[in-house]
């Protein structure tokens, strides 16, 4: 046991039997078709609204909410089976991911306030868009 | 079990067990792919807020990135997405061979290894060079960091100009991380070409710059998400 402890740094800790190897191996396929699947979808699904082949009634949100899903999917994917996190100790999994979690406070307060000056402008300005804008837009180029 | 083991001090903070059986590196590693998420997410938040306030004067992804940007092809129009979606399948097989290349090195397959870690590169350069293709095209037709063409126009007619700079901002940087990875993976290629990692005993290397690799796709499944699918 001690023997074993002074010769870790030589030792090839990813070590895996053949059939775990052949496991992770069929592992990776199945995910590689997934992430392609999803990917598909979520691009049939964006080019279709753009066209307004989708029923006008469909809400845009509806379909944000499908997308946003999607990627979170996805993520996850890639970080459990091609970041090897799947396989790993549960701390690490933790110490990991736990950061993470912050965001999703960061992701809706900032976009809340973002939504909110627009609203406010709103206001200010009626169906208008912010003076600023308009100011902006003498400067933008003609293209053909 | 001999009487040494249980001399050995087994809890968690004297480093008798290894609570997260993972290398000192690789654990490094993570943190810094962590530290850069919060970068990326920094970037795409700003750019999902600044769109939020200015939301009608938004260029629609479907106009923006309608051609396939290949000189020559560049006749071709009204194929929305189609070429980024070409990107994205090319950075999603070069994960796929990075990560059959940490499989094969976790085997000791050196050869493997060597097999997996050419196409991924190939792949790589592959990408960046799509990405200057759009760039140029784009650049060409009048979106810069601070100049946006009236056809790029949201549904207000105006156009925010805010556009131009995220996009060649956050792709930009994006760009710059696929081309670290490339470098990382031609010294990985060399040092397993030469056998280092054979003699070293294992190839966690290619584990620890295969995660990095990996992190380059998963940021753009979310730049992807904001910029042309939204």
């Amino acid at each position: 046991m001690a023997h074993h402890e002074e010769n870790i740094k030589l030792e090839n800790h990813l070590a895996m039997t053949q059939h775990e190897y052949e496991h992770h191996k069929t592992d990776v396929w199945k995910t590689t078709i997934l992430l392609s699947v999803v990917t598909i979808v979520e691009v049939v699904f964006a080019i279709y609204y753009e066209k307004s082949l989708i029923p006008a009634g469909w809400p845009l949100w509806a379909l944000r909410l499908f997308l946003v899903a999607a990627s979170l999917i996805k993520a996850v994917y890639i970080m459990a089976v091609f970041m090897h996190v799947k396989h790993e100790k549960k701390a690490f999994i933790f110490t990991i991911t736990i950061p993470f979690t912050l965001l999703i406070w960061m992701i809706i307060s900032f976009m809340y306030d973002g939504d909110s000056w627009n609203k406010m402008n709103k206001n200010r300005f009626g169906e208008n868009p912010h003076p600023a804008v308009i100011e902006q837009n003498k400067s933008v180029t003609k293209h053909h | 079990m001999s009487a040494q083991t249980t001399t050995l001090d087994k809890s968690s903070w004297n480093g008798g067990v290894e609570p997260m059986k993972a290398s000192y590196g690789k654990l490094m590693m993570w943190y810094f792919l962590i530290s850069d998420t919060f970068t990326f997410v920094a970037f795409l938040v700003s750019y999902a807020t600044l769109r939020m306030t200015n939301s009608e004067a938004w260029p629609k992804a479907s106009k923006v990135f309608s051609s396939i940007p290949i000189p020559g092809l560049d006749h071709l129009k009204d194929l929305p997405l189609v070429f980024v979606s070409i990107m994205t399948f090319i950075l999603i097989i070069s994960s796929v061979t990075m990560v059959r290349a940490v499989q094969e090195g976790a085997m000791m397959n050196r050869k493997g290894v060597i097999k997996n870690l050419i196409p991924t590169i190939l792949f790589g350069i592959l990408f960046l060079l799509c990405q200057y293709f759009e760039w140029s095209h784009l650049i060409e037709h009048g979106m810069t960091m601070t100049s946006m063409p009236s056809d790029f126009a949201g549904e207000n007619g105006l156009v925010a100009k805010q556009f131009g700079s995220f996009f060649f901002t956050i792709t930009g940087f994006h760009g710059l991380h696929v081309l670290g990875g490339v470098i990382l993976n031609l010294y990985l290629l060399l040092k397993t070409a030469k056998g280092d990692f054979d003699r070293l005993g294992h190839y966690e290397m290619v584990e620890k710059i295969g995660l990095y690799w990996h992190f380059v796709d998963l940021v753009w499944v979310y730049v992807f998400l904001a910029f042309y699918l939204m």
